[in-house]
């Protein structure tokens, strides 16, 4: 019931955000013929290192590679990381600060529950919320490459869109620490958003780039999966683990903070 | 001797340097209904969140249906039903969802009380709780907190922005509960109506419940007001203090020697009403309060 209640809260959010990410799907696919002629002039543009192996990638002269990288730098570097980590602030806000700031946390802490239970139950339904869209998005993505004439592997797409998904996962449990409280959803967007605005900016300066979160979800992850060369087992044991372990334990310290949280 | 259904003894609780609880000692006999009345910020909101494992005590021991509240919160609120004072509901949701979401956490619930208060109170459930007025979320609010058939209730001004019909539905309510032996405790602002409800009052006062000694003591200084509502203006015999007017037009007096005495020597044909030996609730409760710290 807890479950059932969350997601009525969330569906037309949730909507939103389906729309958002396949909106940025379509307009991705079918920039691609345009910008697959326009590359080698915005290869000049480039000034950063990175910013230029990003071009590289994507006039390569393999058609298949080229498009795999595009798709990488399009789907989920901006695509989902953007989107998606704009939504799992807000789920992250939803899961115990919109009750707050609703007066109608002591009204669910009534009832016999505990607060584990209640906060789980939230937690999973905002998760997979935040997760089902980035998968359904992303597979959406194969059949409208067919229209442009370019493939995408469904076993590569559906590996970068568990990562991608996992990467935000990490912001939802992050806000969900900063959730449990905050008396406001503003406290907690303004404060994961400011975490997440000072790692961008920290990845945007060459020297310093690699200490930014951002480095575990950008074009050098996604790039070589879409191209087939970074399987599922070795993305999980060099960084999907990392990933996962740090949610695990923003969502542990969160449980234990809500569970002596003031109303 | 009859169980405690809640038993606090010494409870301290602070809020960062303010201490908003000290030291409050608490019985209910199971099947008592107990008023627990004083001002805003007195801790009863406070008190009462941590006998349902809402808040958590910083000092002292509480018992709640066999239970400590504060490491097996659950177990106290399976058989205990708290409405709080300031109570959001979900705007999203109907009144018959908000009911169907409240209720099914309780195993059994009160039919025969639900289908009285679905008439009374005659609130359009299919409509979602954000077309309510502040009034109807109470009712809502209410039904949500008394319909579940469980041991303890502890209401926190269940009376809030109810008009006067929706108070004595309210008062009835509460009296089938009442014969049903379940334990209740009320806080409210409408002190004469928990005192027509209530076996006993309890006050608190700056964190503390008020002794016994010191509600006596504030009742023998009642026992020499006056409360009287004259026809005309007349000059008042020797002997009295003015102590204020009631919005009626009544007049509190304060009597020096014995009140019955002191209305003898007024004029039979001006009184309109008289009170002698202050005997409301709220008198008590003023006397209690305009001395303390």
């Amino acid at each position: 019931m807890i479950a059932w209640k969350t997601w009525r809260e969330a569906r037309w959010l949730t909507l939103l955000y389906a729309i958002l990410l396949e909106a940025g799907v379509i307009v991705s696919v079918l920039m691609w013929p345009w910008l697959r002629d326009q590359a080698p002039a915005l290869a000049k543009l480039a000034p950063a290192q990175f910013i230029r192996r990003w071009v590289e990638g994507i006039t390569s002269p393999d058609a298949d590679a080229a498009y795999g990288a595009y798709m990488a730098l399009q789907l989920f570097f901006k695509g989902v990381n953007v989107v998606g980590l704009c939504f799992a602030v807000v789920f992250g806000a939803l899961l115990v600060a919109r009750e707050r700031e609703n007066h109608t946390l002591e009204f669910l802490l009534a009832r016999p529950l505990s607060r584990s239970r209640i906060l789980w139950a939230r937690f999973w339904v905002l998760g997979t919320a935040l997760v089902v869209p980035i998968l359904l998005t992303s597979w959406s993505a194969i059949p409208l490459s067919w229209t442009i004439d370019e493939n995408l592997p469904f076993g590569t797409v559906t590996i970068g869109a568990v990562y991608n998904a996992l990467f935000c996962v990490l912001f939802f449990a992050v806000s969900a620490l900063f959730s449990v409280r905050a008396r406001t959803q503003l406290q907690v967007v303004a404060v994961v958003g400011a975490i997440a605005v000072f790692e961008v900016s920290l990845y945007f300066v060459q020297e310093i780039r690699n200490t930014s979160v951002f480095r575990l979800s950008d074009y050098d992850v996604y790039a070589p999966i879409l191209a087939g060369n970074l399987g599922l087992g070795r993305l999980f044991v060099t960084r999907g683990v990392w990933l996962l372990t740090a949610s695990v334990a923003a969502y542990a310290i969160a449980d234990r903070c809500f569970a002596k949280a003031k109303l | 001797m009859p169980e405690s259904a809640v038993a606090l003894s010494g409870v301290t609780k602070h809020f960062g340097p303010k201490a908003v609880l000290r030291g409050v000692e608490l019985q209910l006999q199971a099947g008592t209904t107990v008023g627990f009345v004083g001002p805003n910020g007195a801790g009863k909101t406070t008190c009462m969140r941590l006998m349902v494992g809402l808040a958590f005590r910083d000092g002292g021991t509480a018992r709640v249906l066999g239970h400590d509240p504060g490491r097996d919160g659950v177990a106290v609120r399976q058989r205990c039903s708290y409405l709080p004072g300031e109570c959001g509901l979900y705007d999203a949701l109907t009144g018959e969802e908000t009911l169907r979401f409240a209720l099914q956490f309780y195993e059994r619930r009160h039919r025969d009380l639900e289908d009285r208060l679905r008439a009374d109170f005659a609130l359009p459930l299919d409509a979602r709780v954000r077309e309510y007025s502040s009034g109807m979320k109470q009712k809502l609010a209410l039904m949500a907190a008394l319909l579940p058939d469980v041991d303890l209730y502890l209401l926190d001004e269940p009376d809030r922005n109810l008009d006067p019909p929706s108070r004595l539905q309210l008062r009835d309510a509460l009296h089938e509960l009442q014969a049903r032996d379940r334990t209740i405790l009320v806080s409210s602002h409408h002190l004469g109506e928990v005192d027509a409800l209530s076996h006993r009052l309890v006050f608190l006062l700056h964190g503390q419940v008020v002794d016994d000694a010191r509600i006596e003591a504030a009742r023998d200084r009642l026992s020499s007001m006056i409360r009287v509502r004259l026809r005309t203006e007349v000059p008042l015999p020797d002997g009295a203090a003015r102590l204020g007017v009631e919005p009626d037009g009544s007049l509190r007096l304060a009597v020096i020697g014995e009140p019955l005495r002191w209305v003898a020597r007024l004029d039979p044909a001006a009184i309109r009403s008289l009170e002698v030996g202050a005997t409301r609730l709220d008198d008590l409760y003023r006397v209690l309060t305009e001395n303390s710290p």
